[in-house]
This record gives structure tokens, C-alpha cells and sequence, in this order.
């Protein structure tokens, strides 16, 4: 037995050191293209942020309002199973906000799926779709290389890792990256019909199964302001309508038909709110719920030339 | 408790130190451990379900015990169909209760019969068909006096519930289990150190293997009407060998498992898809079930005893009732009932003994008809796998019938596809290390065991690390649904 243990013990001490080793090295290399959300937990506290689900990821680019607004911003939003409103997101903010900030600007995209519940009670958040993900279980979202994240959270193979590496991988393979300033790089070529063509496929995703199931939720309404009041102490707060397919926003208008009247004491708890869905024709989506790369910089510049005229007076 | 998980690494170590460090020195005291152990490890899942083992473990205790004293016929018969129904009633009820409903539903409704359907939601406890075979195989035996009935309610307690094997088998058999809780164990290093390096390959198997072929599995086989021929032959073939990595690497765990705590379970794969022909598939795949059915099924029907007719109908028999054990869904029927099929012209022409020993026995590699024979085994059991993965029949077919359609010649893509290479890579290194080791109970039994140490443990290093690199997005036991 004795001749057993000490053999085991020597065999698994030897083991888990190169195990350990092996492993340091592929997370010392983890990047942007690792995964949708590894690369926002390893950024620094951030001052002015921009917040929403994937639509915000994918379609508000801090690069655009840098620009204008001469301001380093982050963008740390995820999708939409992950980053509603509710205690889950509103608690990863607070640890990502720099306590310091005292003049951040803050944007917070809307739409109705972000304020809805598929609860059977709306308001019951202890069973909210994020408190699924383990995501925000997250203590650790600012450290480089996130060893909480990758060890606990990274929901794939460690050798993938490596794989997706932008060294090996610059862009031959994923089309996806997470840019330094958390901006979901989704890098296509443009192909118009190609993107129409997913449109009614994905839309009837969320009519025939998101739809039926989700209802308005006071207390992601509650989250909402809860967020807002937490940055307004740090600077401006910013709401904003991202645009989105006008058969898309069909749907989304079934689901909350007064959407404005909903989010009206977000407005008046922000500094302004600013509904692009208007000019939803105007864009290109690449599956109608995201906007193509660089109608995402259009809309980034719109939303950066209204906060800088809503600063100005 | 997964053996892949993190609490079952916390709970087996300490469940070994107790066991040889603080047990050691009482068989009772060790059997005690071992019930408790296997309660806590099945009760990890669903600890309401524990009452479910519990029960089948006094009805048949005291069916043993009813057998012993009573040597009227009549009597014991009695006591034999109480274990009967008993296990097979809780089985039914859980297992196949809704399947059940639901096709006398349509069976009426087909005669213009409206039935409004009552269906209950049930919860399958796991392992089910696995711990209430294992119990009946010990009323049979004590029925027809080939084991006695134990007095030791613990180690019968333990039999049934013996944690390596409780979930998923092997299907152990009284005869085989039951004596060794009888008798005080002794640590055996070499026995513990076999264990271990079958636990290791089991790992391998279950979460390199297995879970990485899931994936695209899934992904093929949840959106067939997407793809080619070409790329559901690929979708069969990964879930061809996810089944066996899973299923055979819960065995080898199982088996390892036991070995550090002195048992010997029966081998449960013994290379199956090296089969050179149906016959020898089955004489290697899933070993304790095809035994239990041939034992407690086949030979009470009448075996080989009778004409041709009666050994084809009891063929067909413990195949399609081997499949319905599987799940209750028609796609397991059929999957029955082909493999039966398959078997039928081997049965025919008598040719279902000539493959006995493994395959190129001493040799590095097979010869051409042997390489031929294996490849048509390999290529009905990957079509037969497509029944058993479907969703539905309409779902089977159709993959079939793309499959078998022009678009077979298309170059094969799918979601993933760059991973989906490094994951052929690895069942190729895996198909090469089990040809080499083929001679073995498991894969790498004997691989290196003439190398000196540092070698042999670099090998089993290798390993290790490709447990860690490479384990795929964790997938439950597919076993633990049967």
C-alpha cells in the first residue's frame, strides 16, 4: 500500500506539474479570438463603458467614439442570455466600473429583450436565464491572463486555445474577435443577399420561440434604474434604441408594443435617450438582429455626434 | 456523481484511504463502507431515488431468503415472479410507462378512437436497467439453485449498489460479485496500479474520445437536413465511436475502480469494432448484457436447442428486446432488429462461432480478408448506429436515405469542421493504440510494460495531458439514460 501511495503521489505531483505548465502556457496566450468574452474580463477598471447585450457588443464601436467624444470607452456587452438587465449583469458592472470615475460616460442600449423575462413569474430573478450561466459567478474581470475565467469558465477544449490564437489565426478561420476595447468584431465580407437571406429564418427563431415565452419584467425595469443610479454617480448615462431589421423590430413590437412609455423613468433617471429604430431601413444586418461592421460604425458615429451635441448645451 | 467530475476525484480517493486505512481490518465494516459509499455516490443524483435501490435490494434479499427455506415448487416459482415483476414493474413504470401510452393512443386513434392522453412526467431514475438486471440475476440464480442465498444482508446491500458499476455496468452477476463480499480483501499493488492505468484509459476514452466526437455527432445529426451524404457518413461515424468511448470508457473507469478496492468486474468491450463479423460484434460489444440475455432469455426460450425456426425467432427475440432495454423509442426496435437481421445469415449458414479469438492474433497486422471482413462488420454497425441516434424513425430514414443519395460524392463540411480534423486525428491515434493493445483486456493493459519506468511513465503522461488538452465540452454518460 505504502509502495502504492508514494509511487501515485510521485506519478500525480509529476503530472500536475507539467500539467500545470502546459496550461500557464496556453492561457499566457488566450486573446480575443479565445472566445465572444474572455478578453472583457481581462481589461483593466474601466471609466465609461457601453452596455447592453450582443447587438451593443457587435454594433457600438469605442474606436467611433473615441473620436468624437475624445474619451477611451469599453464595451462590455455580451448577448442577450447573459447581460439582461437584472442583479447578474448589474453586479459585473459595479465590479468593472473604476470607483474612481468621476466624469465616465455611460451608454446603455435597450431594446424589449433585454427588459424580459422567460420566467414563468417575470420577476422572479433568482431564476433569471443569466443566473444559468456561470459567467457571472465571475469575481475576477479585470486581471491578464484571467485564470478564474479560463479555469472555470472557458467551456471548451484548452487546446482550442491555441488554435484560435491570432497568430495562427489571424482571420483565416473565425471571423469573430473581441477587440482591446471589448468591441465584437464580427468581420465579414459584405454580401447583402446573403444577409437577407437569414433574416426571415432568424426572425421567426424569436417569433415562434423566444416570443411566446418572454414577458415584460418590472424587475429588469427595477435593474435598469438600479444600473443607472450606480453610474450616474460616476458621470452622464446615455439610452440608446440600437437599430435592428424592420421585421425584427415587428416582432419586438409585439413583445413590447410601448416600449417608450416602459423605459420612461429610465429617460428621466438618464441624461437622454436616443431611439434610432427610425432609421432601421437605412442599415445592413448580417442576420437582422446584428448590424454589418460598418453600419455599426455609422450608428457609432450617430450616437457619438448626439451625446457630444447633448453635452454641448 | 459523473466519474469525469471533480466530486467524484474529491470522493473516490477519500472512499479508498477509508476503506484500506480505517475498514481494513473488518470485511463488515468494509462492506458497510461500500453501501454507504455507493448511497452517497447514486444519491449525488437524486437522493429520492435511493429508496427505489433500497427497495429492490429487500424484495429480492427476501426473496433469496423465501427461497432458501422453501423447497415447494410452487412456492419458489411464486417468489421468483414476485422479484420478476417486482424489478421489471419499477422498470417498466419508469421506462416505458409514456412509450407505452402513447402508442396505444395511436393504435386507437388509428381504429377511429379518441383517447384522451393521461401522460405522466417521469423522471428516469439512472442506472435503472443496469441495478434491476444485476438484482434479477441473483432470484434466477438462487431460483435455480446455482448460487446460494446469502444471510449478509449488507453484502447483498452492497452487491446491488456497488458504486463503480451501479449506473452503467458492467452488469455484474451474483455469481461472479456476490462471493467476493464475502471474502476479506487485501490490498494488491499490482492489481490497484492495473486499476489505475484502466481508469486512466477509460478517461481517455470517455472525454477525449467521446465528448469531442459529441460534439460534432450532435451537430451533424441535429441538423441532417443541412448537410450532404458525405457528411452524415462523417456524423455516423463520429457518433460511432462517441458511443464507444463513452460507453466503453464508463466500463474500463468502472472496472479500475473496483480493481483499487480488490474486486474483479467481467470485461464489458473487448474491441469491438475490430468484429470481422456481426456475430463477433456482439460476442465483444456491451459483454454483460449480451451474456444476461443469453443466459436469462435465450437459453429459457430454448436456446439452439430446437430447429432452425426456433433459433431464428429467439434471435430475433433477445435482439429486439436487447434493443427496447436500450430506450423506449422505436428507433431502438429497429436498431434491434437490424443487428438480428444482420445476424441472420450467419445463424443460417452456421457461421456464427468461426470468429472467436481477436482479430490477427500475433501478427502486427491483418491480413486482406480479414481487413475486408472487419471493414464490412465496421460499416453495417456504423449504419445500424444511425437508427439508434435518430431522433425519430422518419428522422433515421431520411439520414439514410441522404446518405444513400447523390450527394454522397459532395465534399463533406460541417459547422466546425477545422476542429472536427484535430478530432479525426485523435480517433486515429485511439484506433492505433486499441489495434495494439488489442491482446489485452483493455487498451493499453499491455502496452509498455516491458519499457523501463521513465518511458512507460512518459506514455502514461502523454495521456495525462491529452485528458486535459483535449477533453471536450462535458457531455453526461449516454449509458445513464438506458
Amino acid at each position: 500500500m505504502k509502495k502504492f501511495l508514494i509511487r501515485f503521489s510521485g506519478f500525480l505531483s509529476l503530472a500536475a506539474l507539467a500539467a500545470l505548465l502546459c496550461i500557464g502556457l496556453l492561457f499566457s496566450v488566450a486573446d480575443g479570438h479565445t472566445d465572444a468574452h474572455y478578453l472583457r474580463f481581462t481589461s483593466p477598471l474601466q471609466q465609461s463603458m457601453i452596455l447592453g447585450n450582443s447587438r451593443a457588443a457587435q454594433g457600438i464601436q469605442p474606436s467611433v467614439l473615441k473620436n468624437i467624444l475624445h474619451k477611451d470607452f469599453y464595451n462590455y456587452s455580451f448577448t442577450f442570455n447573459i447581460s439582461s438587465f437584472g442583479p447578474v449583469y448589474y453586479r459585473s458592472i459595479a465590479r468593472k466600473l473604476d470607483p474612481h470615475t468621476k466624469d465616465g460616460i455611460f451608454i446603455i442600449a435597450i431594446d424589449p429583450w433585454s427588459l424580459a423575462s422567460q420566467t414563468e413569474d417575470p420577476n422572479d430573478t433568482a431564476n433569471f436565464r443569466e443566473t444559468k450561466e456561470r459567467l457571472y459567478q465571475l469575481e475576477n474581470v479585470s486581471s491578464k491572463p484571467n485564470i478564474e475565467y479560463l479555469a472555470t469558465h472557458y467551456n471548451d477544449a484548452f487546446y482550442k486555445i491555441l488554435f484560435n490564437q491570432s497568430i495562427l489565426n489571424k482571420r483565416i478561420f473565425n471571423a469573430m474577435e473581441v477587440q482591446e476595447d471589448g468591441w465584437l468584431d464580427v468581420d465579414l465580407k459584405l454580401d447583402s443577399l446573403a444577409f437577407e437571406a437569414k433574416v426571415p429564418a432568424r426572425r421567426d427563431l424569436y417569433l415562434n420561440e423566444h416570443l411566446p415565452i418572454s414577458k415584460f419584467s418590472e424587475a429588469r425595469l427595477a435593474y435598469l434604474l438600479k444600473t443607472i443610479e450606480l453610474l450616474k454617480k460616476h458621470g452622464e448615462v446615455y439610452l440608446v434604441r440600437v437599430p435592428v431589421h424592420p421585421l425584427f423590430m415587428e416582432v419586438e413590437d409585439m413583445l413590447m408594443p410601448n416600449m417608450d412609455s416602459v423605459i420612461d423613468p429610465a429617460i428621466r433617471a438618464s441624461d437622454g435617450f436616443l431611439d434610432l429604430s427610425p432609421y432601421n431601413e437605412k442599415f445592413i444586418f448580417i442576420d437582422g438582429n446584428h448590424l454589418y461592421k460598418d453600419s455599426g460604425a455609422e450608428v457609432s458615429r450617430m450616437i457619438g455626434e448626439w451625446i457630444k451635441g447633448v453635452r454641448s448645451h | 456523481m459523473l466519474f469525469n467530475s471533480i466530486d467524484f476525484a474529491i470522493f473516490l480517493p477519500i472512499v479508498f484511504l477509508m476503506y484500506w486505512f480505517v475498514a481494513n481490518k473488518n470485511l463488515k465494516v468494509q462492506n458497510v463502507l461500500i453501501v454507504l459509499a455507493s448511497y452517497v455516490f447514486y444519491g449525488w443524483w437524486d437522493w429520492r431515488f435511493l429508496s427505489l435501490i433500497l427497495f429492490s435490494t429487500l424484495v429480492d434479499y427476501s426473496v433469496g431468503q423465501g427461497l432458501r427455506t422453501s423447497d415447494d415448487k410452487q412456492k419458489r416459482k411464486l417468489l421468483l415472479w414476485v422479484s420478476i415483476v417486482v424489478n421489471l414493474g419499477l422498470l417498466g413504470f419508469f421506462k416505458y410507462y409514456n412509450f407505452f401510452q402513447e402508442n396505444f393512443i395511436e393504435a386507437f386513434s388509428f381504429f377511429g378512437k379518441q383517447i384522451q392522453p393521461n401522460s405522466l412526467n417521469i423522471i428516469l431514475p439512472v442506472g435503472i436497467s443496469f441495478y434491476t438486471f444485476q438484482t434479477l440475476s441473483y432470484t434466477i440464480d438462487v431460483y435455480r439453485k446455482r448460487l446460494e442465498p446469502t444471510k449478509d444482508f449488507i453484502a447483498f446491500a452492497a452487491f446491488v449498489s456497488f458504486f463503480p458499476q451501479l449506473v452503467a455496468g458492467p452488469i455484474e452477476r451474483a455469481t461472479n460479485l456476490l462471493p467476493q463480499f464475502y471474502k476479506k480483501r487485501h490490498f494488491d499493488y499490482h492489481k490497484a496500479v492495473d486499476g489505475v492505468k484502466q481508469i486512466l484509459w477509460g478517461l481517455f476514452k470517455k472525454v477525449v474520445i467521446a465528448d469531442n466526437c459529441a460534439e460534432y455527432a450532435n451537430e451533424i445529426f441535429n441538423n441532417s437536413a443541412d448537410y450532404s451524404g458525405s457528411t452524415l457518413v462523417l456524423g455516423a461515424l463520429f457518433f460511432t465511436f462517441q458511443i464507444y468511448g463513452d460507453f466503453s470508457g464508463y466500463s474500463d473507469i468502472a472496472i479500475g475502480t473496483s480493481r483499487l478496492f480488490g474486486f474483479n468486474l467481467m470485461q464489458n468491450f473487448a474491441f469491438p469494432y475490430f468484429s470481422r463479423d456481426i456475430a463477433e460484434f456482439w460476442r465483444r460489444w456491451h459483454i454483460s448484457l449480451s451474456t444476461w440475455f443469453r443466459d436469462y432469455l435465450y437459453i429459457p426460450l430454448g436456446g439452439s436447442r430446437g430447429g432452425m425456426a426456433m433459433k431464428v425467432r429467439n434471435t430475433f427475440i433477445i435482439f429486439i428486446v436487447s434493443g427496447f432495454w436500450h430506450g423506449a423509442n422505436w428507433t431502438f426496435i429497429i436498431w434491434g432488429a437490424l443487428n438480428a437481421i444482420y445476424f441472420l445469415p450467419l445463424l443460417l449458414s452456421n457461421k456464427n462461432r468461426q470468429n472467436i479469438d481477436i482479430v490477427a492474433k500475433d501478427r502486427i497486422l491483418p491480413n486482406i480478408k480479414e481487413f475486408i471482413s472487419m471493414l464490412i462488420t465496421f460499416a453495417l454497425t456504423v449504419l445500424a448506429w444511425v437508427f439508434f441516434r435518430a431522433d425519430s424513425l422518419s428522422h433515421a430514414w431520411s439520414y439514410l436515405k441522404e446518405i444513400f443519395s447523390a450527394s454522397i460524392l459532395k465534399f463533406p463540411y460541417f459547422v466546425g469542421i477545422r476542429y472536427g480534423l484535430v478530432v479525426v486525428l485523435l480517433v486515429v491515434l485511439f484506433i492505433v493504440i486499441e489495434w495494439w493493445g488489442r491482446a489485452g483486456k483493455y487498451g493499453i493493459e499491455k502496452i509498455g510494460l516491458n519499457w523501463n519506468r521513465p518511458l512507460r511513465w512518459l506514455f502514461y503522461f502523454a495521456i495525462g495531458m491529452c485528458i486535459i488538452l483535449f477533453a471536450g465540452r462535458e457531455q453526461e454518460f449516454i449509458y445513464f439514460q438506458f
